[in-house]
């Protein structure tokens, strides 16, 4: 279970220091995932810090904290990226990157985590916004219940995504995401 | 990132990266939030200022134009530039309150109304085109009748409309296709 925060009493100022205690290193992660440029990181990763910020005006506690701040931190992030989407190459649905053959050859005993990182983040690039959010939240270990309130999809829907996801995971990583 | 970390599991991969920014103090985004306020509010009164200056432009216009199409026209033009000026004097003195973009509606819901957004302002619909249609050939009868002759707007007029309807069209095409896709996305079930 993430950690909780009541709230209702708490100031917005109070709210927005606990969340980046918390998942401060959670965002700085999720940006990585929306931009590869480090200067725009930064500025990105500024911006959903504004708008988590902004948005606890507005927080009354209706769901975790953690999922209000995945959700912020997912939309800003989304947003950023339709803005972006001109100047970026098309992007893919999971199901894309499932037909798409694996042009990466298998990570020997020899590859550096560094590259396998890389691999990591390439693949996570090519997806849409959606597909995009549903793999950060299963990489980030959210639990499916969230994962579907975080997107507002069914549990079941959010089963047959992950299986995806583990498939895809797995045939880039071996063994990997068949915990 | 630690050097023992299985290569074969993306979420270990994933989760143990090495932090590369730290979080902003509150006095930073406090800070940051003021600027945003700031430039949103400079922009309103570029705004109202512009506007402003149009509509005496335009009035001089309808003055000096012979004929009624394009001063009915111009009216128009009027209209819309009253109704956007009214919109940034109410946006300047509203409340600062998240805008429905950023409030924190679920992803899926978020990402439909920016995509819809997108695809409504881009939409192939006559209902928006005409009065485009409209506009452009008002400007272009004034401008070029002014240094050309008109018989060469004849030709770039359709031209350059062609093209614009012919973008919006595959922009508003690709769209679509990505409203159907992120449908078929919430439907997938057991």
């Amino acid at each position: 279970m993430p950690p909780t925060i009541s709230s209702v009493s708490q100031s917005q100022d109070d709210l927005y220091k606990q969340t980046t205690e918390m998942y401060g290193e959670a965002l700085d992660r999720l940006v990585r995932a929306y931009e590869l440029d480090a200067d725009k990181r930064r500025d990105l990763l500024q911006e959903i810090h504004l708008a988590l910020w902004r948005s606890f005006e507005q927080f009354e506690a209706r769901c975790s904290v953690r999922t209000w701040m995945y959700r912020v931190a997912h939309n800003t992030a989304a947003s950023y990226v339709m803005r972006q989407r001109r100047l970026n190459a098309r992007l893919l649905s999971l199901e894309d990157i499932e037909a798409m053959p694996d042009s990466a050859g298998p990570s020997g005993p020899d590859s550096a985590d560094r590259i396998a990182l890389e691999r990591l983040l390439e693949l996570i690039h090519q997806l849409r916004p959606p597909d995009r959010e549903l793999m950060l939240l299963y990489l980030e270990d959210v639990d499916a219940a969230t994962m579907g309130e975080i997107m507002g999809i069914s549990a079941g829907n959010v089963r047959v995504q992950i299986h995806r996801i583990k498939a895809i995971l797995a045939r880039r990583f071996h063994a990997g995401g068949q915990r | 990132m630690t050097t023992q970390i299985p290569q074969d599991d993306p979420r270990l991969i994933w989760q143990n990266q090495r932090r590369e920014h730290s979080s902003m103090t509150v006095e930073e985004v406090r800070l940051r939030a003021y600027a945003l306020q700031t430039r949103i509010h400079r922009n309103l009164i570029v705004t109202i200022a512009v506007g402003f200056a149009l509509l005496v432009f335009s009035a001089m216009m309808i003055m000096r134009l012979p004929y009624t199409p394009p001063r009915v026209i111009v009216a128009v033009l009027i209209v819309l530039i009253v109704i956007t000026i009214n919109r940034a004097y109410r946006a300047f003195w509203a409340p600062d309150t998240l805008s429905d973009d950023a409030a924190p509606s679920a992803c899926l819901d978020f990402y439909r109304r920016e995509l819809t957004a997108q695809y409504r302002a881009v939409a192939l619909s006559w209902r928006r085109l005409l009065p485009e249609i409209a506009l452009l050939a008002v400007v272009v009868r004034i401008s070029f009748m002014a240094t050309f002759r008109f018989d060469s707007a004849r030709i770039l007029l359709p031209v350059f409309l062609a093209i614009t309807l012919a973008g919006r069209y595959w922009r508003a095409r690709k769209l679509k296709r990505e409203l159907e896709t992120l449908s078929t996305f919430e439907k997938e079930d057991n």
